[in-house]
C-alpha cells in the first residue's frame, strides 16, 4: 500500500504539474490548443522518458466557471516492458483542472475542480526491479526543483472542490514480491471541502472486482470494495482517521484512531487505532478466505455461526517496535459439528480476547472470557487463560502457550455414550454430571496427550447413575461425587503420572456379569491416587484406595459378603526389587461382616483388622507362593462354618500374623464342635513347606477349658502314610494291600514339624474324660505323639504317652505307656476299651489300685489290630480291693466254699501280665481273701479260651486248673505249683524265675512315670 | 571182684550214654538257632541273629513277624528297628532242658515281655519250643523272598 500511495501521489502530482504548465501555457500562449498542446507536449518531453502522447491541451474557462482550467485530453504514457501486463503505463482520457489562477501566482495551488476520468493505470516492477513507472527526467526535475532563482515558489496544495477520479483499470504487478493487483470501475474521491476543517479530508474509494494476489494465492477476487476515509491532519504526524469504514462486499470494517508519522519516508508509524468489524455470517466470510488457508481449517469440522472482531493497536511501528494490539473476538449463534464425532453443537458462543506484543513476546497473552457449547442436553461453559503464546523468535511462529482452563460442565452422560461404545461389547451410560474442572498445561502436552505434564482439578457431582461397561459391569449410583487433583501434591519428579480422586457415593449398586458379581454400597467416601511412571511404561502404576463406606454387600457367584462400615486402603505398586513386580497392601476394618460361600462356607465376624501385604510372583503355581502374602488379622466374634466340619467354628478372637515365612498368633480363642481353646505360638517355613522345599516348623500353645479330641481325630486326618509319601517303591507295594473297606484312616504329614504345648482343663479321648492335661502333642517325622500328659481323670493322676505313626495306609502304628496312681479300677475298665480282653480278671475287682500298662500294635487301614505285633504289659498293685460277684468267682468260692459276705476284700493285689501277640500271660500273684490265701497265674487267650492255675495256699494245699472258655468250664484239681513262690517259708524254695520276669515287667514299666 | 569191676565199667559207662543223650538237649542251641526259621504252615517267621553284631544290652538279638498280617522283614528293619517284633534273646539249661528266653521289646519302650520257652527239638533244619501251653514249630529257610 505504501508503494501505491507513493505511485498515486506521483502521478497525481505528475498531473497537477502537467495542468500548471498546461494553464501556464494557456495563458502565456493566448490560450489555443494549437499553440498550448505543442507546448505542454514539448514539456512533457523534457520531463517524460519514455514514449508519450497528449492529443490537445486547452484552456478551459466555461467548464471551470468561475476559474481559469485546463482541459487534458488523450494523455498516454507508454513505456513498454518485457512481461508487463500492458505497455500502457497511464492513460488519462480526460482531464479537466480548475486553479485559482491568483492564489497559483503566489504559490499557493488551489485546485477549484479537478476530474480525471475513465484513466487506466498498469503498474509493473519486474523480477530484478526495473519498473515501467519510474519515467521521469529526474535531471529535469531536480533542476526546477533546486531552481532557487524563480520568483514563483510552491507553497502549498488545496483544493476547493472534491478531486474526483474515475478509473476504468488499476492495476499492479510486481514480479519480485509476487504481487497481483488489480480493480476496475473505480471511483475516487478526495473531498476536503464538506467541513470547515481545512485539515480534514475524506477519501471515498469504491472499486469493483478488486482482486489481488500474493505469492500465488489470491487473496481477493472480484470484491467489492468500498472505503471511506476521514483524515483529520492534527499536525504532520498525526493523522486522525475517526469514522473510517472499510466495506469488502457486505462486510464492514470500522478504524477509529490515529496514525501519523514524524516523516512518512522514515518509516516510522505511529497509531492508536481501533478495529471493529461488523458480525460476520462465518459460511459467508469462508470463500475470501484464500484457499491455503482454507486448507488449514479441518475437512472434519463444519461450523458456522456470527463472527466479530474488535482490536485496538497501538504503539510504533518501525524497524525495531510492533505496535501493541489487544483484540476481542465474539462470535455469537454458532453451530457446527465435526463429523467424526456424533455430536452437533446448536449454541456456541464464545468471547476471546488476546493481547499481542511483539516487543514483548512473552507479555502476549489470549483469554477466553467464555465460551459456550450446547450439545443436545450437554453444555460446557469454558474459561481461561493462555500465556507463552509466541516465541521468542523474530517471525510470529506460534509458541508452546501454557493454557490454564476452568470448564463448567453440565453433563447428559448418556450423550457421552459414544466414547464407550464398541461393537463388540454393550457399554451405556445414563445419569447427569455437574461440576467444574480446572487445567493447567501446554498446548504441546495436549496435544500429545502427555497427562503427566497437566495439572487438572476438577469437583465433579454425578446423578441417577446407571451404566453398563463392556457387556460386565452394570452399575448404578444416586449420587457420586468426585474430587480429582493431578499431580497429586508431593510428586516433583515430572515423569510421573499422578492423581488423587476423592469419590463420594449414595446407594452405589456394581455388578460384574461376568464373574457374576453384585455389590451394593450404600454411602460412603472412596480415595484413589495413581502415580505412573510414564518415563517406563512398563513399570507397575501405584495406585492406592481408600474407601470409608456405610455399608457394602457383595455377591458373586455363590459368595455373598457383607461389611458394616467398612474402612481401608488398597494400595497396588511396585516391588522394591523389581519394578515390574506388583506389590499390594492393604489395610482393611469393618465393625461387621458376613461371608457366604456356597455351601462351603459361612463365615461372620463382629469387629474387624486386617493389614495385608502382597508381592506377586508369576513363576510360582500356588496361590500363597505366587502373592506371597503378609497378613496381619485381629478379629472378633467370628463364627465359621465349613461343610466339611460338621461343628461351628465359633472366633470369639483372634489376632494372628501370617507370612509365609512365619505365622504367629498372638491370641486367640476359638470353640470347635465341643472344644473351646486358645491357641497361640509361631509357626515357620510354610512358604518352603509349601515348595516341598523344607519342613512346616512350629510350637504352639494350645489352653483349652474342654476338647475333644475324639473329634480332631475324625477331621484333621491326612491323605496319604508318611511312607506312601517318602517312598513311590513302598506305595507301588503296599497300595495294592489297602483294606477291601477302602478305610480312611488318619495319616500323619511327614513334613511338618509341630508342637502343641497343651494344658487342657478337660478333655474327651473316646469314652473318657480326662482333666487338667497338660504335656507336648507334637507331630515329628510322620509321628503324632503325646509326650509324658499328664492329668486327672476320674480322681485319678494319670500320665500318658502315646505315639501315633503312619508308614502306610494299611501300616498304622499305635501305642501309648499309661500310668495311672489311685485308680479306680472300674473307672480304668470304662477307660481303656478291650483293657478286659488283656486282663479279663480286672472285671472281677472293685477299688483303687495302681495301674501301669504299656501297650503297642500297628493297625489296619480300619484299625484293626494286627494281632502279631500285639505286644503289651501291664502292672496292677491295690489294697482292699473287692472281688466282684461274678458267675465265675462264684464257682470258684463255692467250690472252695469261701463265707458267704457280700462283698469279699482282698488284701491286696500284686500282679503283672504281657501281651504277646494274641496271648496274655498273668504272671503267679496271691490274693487273700477272707481266711484264704489263693495265688493265680495262667495264660489267657484273646479267643476268651484261658489256662489258669489257682493254689488255695490257706488254710490247706489245694490246686486247681481252671481252663476252657466261660462258656465252658473244666475245673479240676491239680498239685499247687505256686506253693513255693507265696509260702517260702513252708516250702524253703522261691520261684526265683518267675519273680524276676515280673521284676523285669514291673521296673521296666516304673521307669517312666513322672507323676507323683 | 572182677565181675564186680566190669560191672561198675558197665553201669558207668552206661549212665554216660544216658545221661548224655538225654532227649530234648542240645549242645550249642545258641549256634544252631541263628537264621531263618518259618513257623509250619503259616506265614511266620523268625530270625535269630548272632555273629552279625546285631546286640542289644548285651544279649542277642532276633526278630518275627507274620506276612498274613501284612508285615514285612524291612518293615522291622524301617521303622520297627530294635522295637516291636524285635526281641533279646538267649538259652539256658534248666534241669538239662534247653530253654530259649525271649524279651520282646516295644516301639515305645513301654515295657520288657518276657518269654521262656523250652526247646523240645533244634536240629540243623527244625526247631520246636513251647511255653508250656502252645507248643511251636519251625523248619529253617534261607532268607525269604518277597
Amino acid at each position: 500500500m505504501k508503494r501505491f500511495f507513493k505511485i498515486l501521489g506521483i502521478t497525481l502530482g505528475s498531473l497537477v504539474a502537467l495542468v500548471l504548465v498546461a494553464v501556464a501555457v494557456a495563458t502565456w500562449c493566448i490560450f489555443t490548443p494549437k499553440r498550448l498542446t505543442p507546448i505542454v507536449n514539448q514539456v512533457a518531453d523534457s520531463l517524460l522518458t519514455c514514449s508519450h502522447t497528449l492529443d490537445e491541451v486547452n484552456l478551459t474557462f466555461f467548464r471551470t466557471f468561475p476559474n481559469f482550467g485546463v482541459e487534458v485530453k488523450g494523455l498516454y504514457v507508454i513505456n513498454p516492458m518485457e512481461g508487463a501486463q500492458s505497455d500502457t503505463v497511464l492513460a488519462v482520457p480526460k482531464l479537466i483542472v480548475g486553479l485559482d489562477i491568483k492564489k497559483a501566482l503566489d504559490g499557493d495551488i488551489y485546485i477549484e475542480k479537478c476530474i480525471l476520468k475513465d484513466i487506466e493505470a498498469n503498474i509493473y516492477i519486474d523480477s530484478i526491479g526495473n519498473n515501467n513507472f519510474m519515467v521521469w527526467n529526474t535531471d529535469t526535475i531536480e533542476d526546477e526543483l533546486e531552481d532557487t532563482t524563480s520568483s514563483w515558489q510552491l507553497r502549498s496544495i488545496g483544493w476547493e472542490d472534491a478531486i474526483q477520479i474515475s478509473a476504468r483499470k488499476l492495476s499492479f504487478v510486481d514480479q519480485q514480491d509476487s504481487l497481483v493487483a488489480g480493480l476496475t470501475d473505480c471511483s475516487i474521491r478526495l473531498d476536503g471541502t464538506e467541513t470547515e476543517d481545512p485539515s480534514r479530508v475524506q477519501l471515498e474509494l469504491d472499486a469493483n472486482n478488486v482482486s489481488f494476489q500474493m505469492k500465488g494465492e489470491q487473496y481477493a477476487d472480484n470484491l467489492h470494495l468500498r472505503l471511506t476515509l476521514p483524515m483529520s491532519f492534527q499536525s504532520s504526524e498525526q493523522i486522525t482517521i475517526d469514522g473510517t469504514q472499510l466495506a469488502i462486499n457486505e462486510y464492514t470494517i470500522n478504524l477509529d484512531g490515529y496514525v501519523g508519522s514524524p516523516c512518512f519516508a522514515s518509516g516510522i508509524y505511529n497509531m492508536d487505532v481501533t478495529v471493529k468489524t461488523n458480525e460476520w455470517k462465518i459460511s459467508n466470510v469462508w470463500h475470501l478466505v484464500p484457499p491455503s488457508y482454507q486448507s488449514l481449517w479441518p475437512k472434519e469440522v463444519d461450523a458456522d455461526g456470527h463472527l466479530q472482531l474488535i482490536a485496538h493497536a497501538t504503539g510504533t511501528y518501525d524497524s525495531i517496535s510492533m505496535p501493541l494490539v489487544d483484540a476481542q473476538i465474539l462470535l455469537t449463534g454458532a453451530q457446527g459439528r465435526y463429523t467424526p464425532l456424533p455430536y452437533y453443537f446448536d449454541e456456541v458462543e464464545a468471547d476471546i480476547t488476546a493481547h499481542a506484543d511483539l516487543n514483548n513476546k512473552s507479555n502476549t497473552t489470549a483469554t477466553i472470557n467464555r465460551l459456550f457449547a450446547r450439545t443436545g442436553k450437554t453444555s460446557v461453559t469454558v474459561s481461561g487463560t493462555a500465556t507463552d503464546i509466541l516465541k521468542d523468535q523474530p517471525d510470529f511462529e506460534l509458541s508452546d502457550p501454557l493454557c490454564k482452563l476452568k470448564a463448567d460442565m453440565n453433563v447428559y452422560l448418556p450423550d457421552a455414550n459414544y466414547w464407550i461404545q464398541n461393537d463388540s461389547a454393550q457399554s451405556w451410560v445414563k445419569g447427569t454430571m455437574m461440576g467444574t474442572v480446572t487445567a493447567q498445561t501446554r498446548l504441546n502436552d495436549v496435544t500429545n496427550f502427555n497427562l503427566n505434564k497437566m495439572a487438572i482439578n476438577g469437583d465433579l457431582t454425578l446423578n441417577d447413575i446407571d451404566m453398563m461397561w463392556q457387556d460386565s459391569t452394570l452399575a448404578t449410583a444416586d449420587n457420586l461425587t468426585l474430587h480429582i487433583v493431578a499431580p497429586k501434591k508431593n510428586i516433583s519428579d515430572k515423569n510421573i503420572l499422578s492423581a488423587d480422586c476423592q469419590v463420594g457415593l449414595t446407594n452405589l449398586h456394581a455388578q460384574l456379569l461376568a464373574s457374576d458379581l453384585d455389590a451394593i454400597c450404600q454411602g460412603g467416601q472412596l480415595k484413589a491416587a495413581v502415580e505412573i511412571d510414564t518415563k517406563d511404561t512398563t513399570n507397575i502404576p501405584t495406585i492406592t484406595g481408600g474407601f470409608d463406606l456405610k455399608d457394602l454387600v457383595a455377591d458373586m457367584d455363590t459368595i455373598h459378603v457383607h461389611a458394616a462400615a467398612p474402612k481401608g486402603q488398597v494400595t497396588l505398586t511396585s516391588s522394591r526389587r523389581s519394578k515390574q513386580t506388583p506389590k499390594m497392601m492393604l489395610t482393611f476394618s469393618a465393625s461387621e461382616m458376613q461371608a457366604v460361600m456356597g455351601k462351603d462356607m459361612q463365615a461372620k465376624t463382629g469387629a474387624l483388622k486386617l493389614s495385608a501385604e502382597a508381592r506377586y510372583n508369576s513363576k510360582q503355581d500356588q496361590l500363597l507362593l505366587q502373592w506371597n502374602p503378609k497378613l496381619n488379622v485381629e478379629l472378633k466374634q467370628g463364627e465359621v462354618k465349613l461343610a466339611s466340619l460338621e461343628p461351628v467354628v465359633e472366633i470369639p478372637q483372634i489376632k494372628f500374623a501370617y507370612s509365609n515365612k512365619d505365622f504367629v498368633i498372638d491370641t486367640s480363642r476359638i470353640v470347635l464342635g465341643n472344644s473351646d481353646f486358645c491357641l497361640s505360638g509361631e509357626i515357620q517355613h510354610i512358604g518352603k513347606w509349601l515348595q516341598h522345599k523344607d519342613t512346616l516348623v512350629g510350637v504352639l500353645n494350645f489352653t483349652s477349658t474342654r476338647t475333644d479330641a475324639n473329634q480332631f481325630m475324625e477331621w484333621f486326618s491326612a491323605k496319604q502314610g508318611s511312607e506312601e509319601q517318602t517312598d513311590t517303591a513302598a506305595t507301588t507295594t503296599t497300595s495294592t494291600t489297602t483294606s477291601p473297606d477302602e478305610a480312611k484312616p488318619f495319616l500323619v504329614p511327614t513334613d511338618v514339624d509341630l508342637t502343641l504345648n497343651t494344658h487342657i482343663d478337660e478333655t474327651v479321648i473316646f469314652n473318657q474324660v480326662a482333666r487338667n492335661l497338660g504335656g507336648q502333642i507334637y507331630i515329628r517325622n510322620g509321628r503324632l505323639v503325646l509326650e509324658e500328659v499328664g492329668f486327672v481323670c476320674r480322681a485319678a493322676k494319670l500320665q500318658l504317652t502315646a505315639m501315633y505313626r503312619t508308614p502306610r495306609r494299611n501300616h498304622l502304628y499305635l501305642g501309648f505307656d499309661y500310668h495311672m496312681l489311685d485308680v479306680n479300677i472300674q473307672e480304668l475298665v470304662n477307660m481303656i476299651p478291650g483293657l478286659t480282653t488283656m486282663v479279663p480278671m480286672l472285671d472281677a475287682f472293685k477299688g483303687n489300685a495302681e495301674f501301669h500298662i504299656a501297650a503297642e500294635t500297628y493297625l489296619k487301614a480300619n484299625y484293626e489290630p494286627k494281632r502279631s505285633t500285639l505286644r503289651g504289659a501291664c502292672s496292677i498293685f491295690g489294697k482292699d480291693l473287692v472281688v466282684m460277684d461274678t458267675e465265675t468267682f462264684s464257682k470258684i468260692s463255692k467250690l472252695l466254699m469261701f463265707n458267704k459276705k457280700t462283698e469279699n476284700l482282698v488284701d491286696s493285689i500284686s500282679a503283672e501280665m504281657t501281651l504277646y501277640k494274641d496271648q496274655i500271660e498273668v504272671f503267679p500273684f496271691c490274693v487273700s481273701i477272707d481266711n484264704y490265701m489263693a495265688a493265680l497265674g495262667g495264660r489267657h487267650n484273646l479267643d476268651m479260651s484261658f489256662d489258669y492255675h489257682v493254689n488255695l495256699l490257706k488254710p490247706l494245699y489245694l490246686g486247681v486248673d481252671v481252663s476252657g472258655t466261660f462258656d465252658n468250664l473244666d475245673i479240676k484239681l491239680a498239685p499247687c505249683r505256686y506253693a513255693q513262690d507265696f509260702r517260702p517259708l513252708f516250702h524253703g524254695k522261691v520261684n526265683t524265675q518267675s519273680a524276676e520276669l515280673r521284676s523285669v515287667i514291673r521296673d521296666s514299666m516304673r521307669k517312666n512315670v513322672k507323676i507323683q | 571182684m572182677k565181675h564186680v569191676c566190669k560191672l561198675l565199667t558197665l553201669c558207668t559207662v552206661l549212665m554216660f550214654v544216658v545221661t548224655g543223650c538225654k532227649e530234648g538237649e542240645v549242645e550249642d542251641p545258641e549256634t544252631m538257632l541263628v537264621g531263618y526259621w518259618q513257623r509250619t504252615n503259616t506265614n511266620q517267621y523268625v530270625r535269630f541273629m548272632h555273629d552279625d553284631g546285631e546286640m542289644r544290652d548285651g544279649y542277642y538279638l532276633g526278630y518275627e513277624w507274620d506276612e498274613d498280617d501284612e508285615v514285612y522283614e524291612d518293615d522291622l528293619w524301617n521303622y520297627m528297628y530294635h522295637g516291636n517284633s524285635w526281641f533279646e534273646w538267649y538259652t539256658t539249661v534248666d534241669n538239662k532242658d534247653n530253654k530259649l528266653t525271649q524279651i520282646h521289646l516295644m516301639d515305645n519302650g513301654g515295657a520288657d515281655i518276657p518269654r521262656i520257652y523250652t526247646i523240645t527239638t533244634l536240629t540243623e533244619t527244625t526247631l520246636s519250643f513251647t511255653d508250656g501251653f502252645d507248643t511251636r514249630n519251625y523248619v529253617k529257610i534261607a532268607k525269604p523272598q518277597l
